[in-house]
């Protein structure tokens, strides 16, 4: 296991745990990497700028949320089964995620198999292993400057499931706040759900506007350039919405911030 | 003990009662009851029937202990027998000795069972009846009292 | 009248949504409450272990439950109280009105009580001809309406004080106002006539404490102590999860439950009534009933995950925390228990089949599990109840949809097929077009983040 103490102590650019021993095992999720590859490709990029080593499983799919969430349990174990198994191959010594939620689901795994000897100590070990990129990088490696920078003023948005499951709410602030460049604002309500919540958003089209529209008005009211979150999903969200409504607020997610090398 | 007192009288304060601290609760009595110009007192000695106490100004009772940290009445119905006194008229003032004032409400429920069975009807009061049902708009005296004073008895 | 139904929770929620009066009472009412119940808890230190403390104790209790029950019932009865156990509505309904009867009652006050608006007990004594008026300031508002509560705390909540002041005026002949303490007086002078009129007083019971006997109920206008005091006759309903072990377990819970309803240290009035009166020359109820209601809750405790509905101590907390609460109110739920926690209580109170909608009405979020004082995880719940309803009563559509989706996240050429296919589709797929009703919906990648992976 990580020693988790001994990651606060470390400062910008030395770390806990010598990130360049660490092997990671990239987890993009399926929406990433059918919607949104640069957040993808921009993680990829910020753990090897730390010196991480990091290998990709082409076979990889979805962790099984929206099964899981939507009451088919059935179906969902079929797919995290197959997840686990995949990731138990890896010889890394992290699963990272640039997803809370789909990170949080791997944490649910156990609760998906409780009662079943053969794969609930497999999902355990599983999810002992399985990090979202903010948390991986500052509570494991002790990294909280990545050396990005990027100019203007910007805030974030907690996605649920990091903020409540995985409990992200100081780490992704610390590496926002080291980007060069960069006003970070705190969003008024930043912990208050944006609406998406998967099938939520197709079976209650309307709630979930009505929701979301709390949200952009607090980004409205907080002048920002850029919104930055954790999930894919929510931003898809938020930036569905500033799009339709002509705002010129760009959404943004943290791996991307993170990976901006801007000399503006 | 005196801390105690004073914070008791700031809970009290906190919910919008009236909280004095006196060596002569009579004289204190004679003053509010003067100042209210009232013409029917109920006192929960000498209590009216039931139905006639709605024609009453002011309640008068003890309390037989005190929370310091909510500014809350304890009224046992084994000493303070008669409930509407404290209730149904618009003014409620309660004389309490110093003495009985203790820290906690763990402290005020401890004692409630402290080497006796519980009375029938044990009731806690913690400042003037209040409403917020329309518009959250705050609303002082409702079903109960709109004024609420607790003499404190300094040398008892 | 304004009473819907669970089943129709899409369409209630829908016309919420267009009424701009009802969103902006919502949105005062739920951030205000929200905000007072953080600095609450934030005013003690120990907030967290005493979750955790209400949290055990309602643990204890709901795994020997038959046991407290017995307690609760032998040391009520000892001090001369009346205990009889409905299995559900239709019986505690005829218990109650049986009280009445027998006593000739014509008139009942009512104080505010979740489980006789559960029973409907409100009907069932008006068709059996008494007059019931309820006492609580915004349930007496609603009643004078003929609307259900839409808050377990604040039953009122949607109503203006114009609309309050058209209704008093209409009803009780108050000259039109904009003063609430205006309204709050005549709402005062009208009920005292029928308190002193009332033959039989009906209540609620927040706790019920099994080592004494004793029901505690807390308040802040006075109307629940003028119900339990003034007439001969004391009914009290409770849900059979209300009992607690011991009288200092209050300690706890008195800390919680004020805190997370209303941001109060305490609440005004706390009533603790252990039995009859030991003499007769006392004021009080010569009579006590305490009427046990099952209703659904033992099929509720016999499950392991969802005995924990049970511990609910009904402060409202979890309404205000949840983002569709905040946006539709109580009403659209169909419901006596809106909300987060109605959404989970409704379909194991009513049967699923009646609420299948509302455990899917949630984003999940989780806000209703940080501010719950006794821990409850809803959004396990919700995933429980998603669980039971999706396979048997999902549309064919949807149950299709997620065994292709099963085979295509198991296959990799399968999935690779179905993301072309995507690109080709996602403009005409149902999905998208529920989503861009109000929203850009960003286009699928012209190549995924497989395609551009490259080990160096």
């Amino acid at each position: 296991m990580w020693n988790a103490g001994a990651a606060t102590e470390g400062r910008p650019y030395s770390s806990a745990r010598s990130a360049n021993e660490m092997k990671v095992a990239l987890f993009v999720t399926c929406l990433v990497d059918q919607m949104w590859t640069s957040i993808g490709v921009s993680s990829v990029a910020v753990l090897r700028r730390v010196g991480c080593k990091v290998e990709f499983d082409k076979r990889q799919t979805c962790c099984a949320q929206p099964a899981f969430n939507t009451g088919y349990l059935d179906e969902a174990r079929v797919v995290a089964r197959r997840f686990i198994s995949i990731f138990e191959e890896s010889k890394a010594d992290a699963i990272v995620s640039p997803s809370g939620s789909c990170t949080a689901m791997v944490h649910h795994y156990p609760q998906l198999f409780a009662g079943d000897s053969e794969w609930l100590p497999r999902a355990q070990a599983i999810a002992a292993r399985t990090h979202e990129l903010s948390a991986f990088l500052v509570r494991v490696l002790g990294k909280e400057d990545v050396g990005a920078s990027w100019k203007g003023r910007l805030t974030w948005h907690d996605a649920c499931h990091g903020l409540r499951d995985l409990n992200l709410k100081s780490e992704p602030r610390t590496l926002i706040r080291n980007v060069r460049g960069a006003e970070f604002v705190e969003l008024e309500y930043a912990d208050a759900c944006c609406g998406f919540g998967g099938t939520f958003s197709v079976k209650y089209p309307e709630i979930s506007l009505a929701i979301l529209d709390q949200k952009i008005d607090a980004i409205e009211r907080a002048g920002v350039q850029a919104v930055v979150s954790g999930d894919a999903s929510c931003l898809m969200q938020i930036g569905g919405r500033l799009s339709r409504k002509g705002s010129k607020v760009r959404v943004m997610h943290l791996a991307e911030l993170l990976n901006e090398s801007s000399q503006q | 003990m005196t801390n105690r007192i004073d914070r008791f009288k700031e809970s009290v304060e906190s919910v919008a009662g009236h909280c004095i601290v006196t060596t002569d609760a009579t004289d204190v009595l004679k003053q509010i009851l003067a100042d209210l110009n009232v013409q029917r007192v109920a006192s929960s000695d000498n209590p009216p029937n039931a139905h006639d106490i709605f024609n009453f100004d002011v309640g008068i009772s003890s309390a037989q202990a005190a929370i310091a940290e909510t500014g809350t009445l304890v009224l046992d119905s084994a000493c303070e027998r008669h409930r509407l006194v404290s209730l149904v008229p618009p003014v409620h003032i309660a004389i309490i000795n110093a003495s009985t004032i203790v820290e906690t409400l763990s402290d005020a429920l401890t004692l409630l069972q402290k080497d006796k069975e519980i009375s029938p009807a044990i009731t806690f009061i913690t400042g003037p009846s209040r409403t917020a049902d329309i518009e959250l708009t705050l609303t002082i005296g409702v079903h109960g009292p709109q004024e609420l004073y607790v003499i404190v008895d300094s040398s008892k | 009248m304004n009473h819907l139904s669970s089943e129709t929770f899409k369409e209630n929620a829908r016309a919420a949504l267009a009424d701009v009066q009802l969103r902006g009472a919502l949105k005062n009412a739920t951030s205000l409450f929200g905000e007072r119940r953080k600095e609450a808890a934030a005013s003690l230190p120990n907030w967290e272990e005493l979750r955790t403390q209400a949290r055990a104790i309602k643990d204890e209790v709901l795994s020997d439950l038959d046991r407290y029950l017995k307690e609760f019932v032998r040391n009520a009865e000892s001090r001369g109280a009346v205990v009889h156990r409905a299995r559900d509505a239709a019986e505690a309904n005829s218990i109650i009105c049986g009280l009445a009867k027998e006593r000739n009652a014509r008139v009942i006050v009512k104080s505010k009580s979740m489980t006789t608006e559960e029973t409907h007990l409100n009907d069932a004594l008006e068709a059996a001809g008494m007059q019931v008026v309820e006492t609580d300031l915004g349930e007496y508002i609603i009643q004078l309406a003929n609307e259900p509560p839409s808050h377990i705390i604040a039953p009122a909540i949607h109503k203006t004080r114009q609309q309050v002041s058209e209704l008093f005026a209409t009803e009780l002949g108050m000259p039109p106002t904009d003063d609430i303490a205006q309204m709050t007086s005549t709402a005062r002078a009208t009920l005292r006539d029928r308190f002193a009129a009332a033959d039989v007083g009906i209540s609620g019971v927040n706790f019920a404490i099994a080592e004494t006997g004793t029901l505690v109920i807390v308040e802040n206008e006075g109307n629940i102590r003028l119900t339990t005091s003034l007439p001969r006759m004391h009914i009290a309903m409770m849900g059979i999860e209300k009992v607690i072990p011991r009288f200092a377990d209050l300690d706890v819970f008195l800390k919680l439950l004020p805190r997370s309803g209303t941001g109060q240290r305490l609440t005004t009035y706390q009533s603790f009534i252990t039995g009859t009166k030991r003499d007769a020359a006392d004021e009080g109820p010569d009579e006590l009933h305490i009427v046990l209601l099952d209703n659904g809750r033992s099929r509720m405790l016999a499950h392991p995950v969802t005995r924990q509905s049970l511990a609910c101590i009904r402060c409202g907390a979890c309404l205000n925390a949840c983002p569709v609460y905040q946006q539709v109110g109580g009403h659209a739920y169909g419901s006596v228990y809106p909300g987060p926690i109605g959404a989970v209580i409704t379909p194991q109170l009513m049967g699923i089949e009646k609420a299948a909608q509302l455990p899917f009405a949630s984003s999940l979020c989780g806000a209703c599990r940080d501010v719950c004082p006794v821990k409850i995880d809803i959004p396990q719940l919700l995933l429980h109840l998603r669980a039971e309803i999706s396979p048997r009563k999902g549309s064919t559509a949807e149950r299709l949809a997620f065994k292709v989706w099963a085979k295509v996240m198991t296959s990799p050429s399968l999935y690779k097929l179905s993301s072309i296919a995507g690109r080709i589709l996602q403009h005409v797929m149902p999905i998208s077009r529920a989503w861009t009703s109000g929203r850009d919906l960003r286009p699928i990648e012209s190549k995924s983040f497989h395609d551009l992976w490259s080990n160096d």
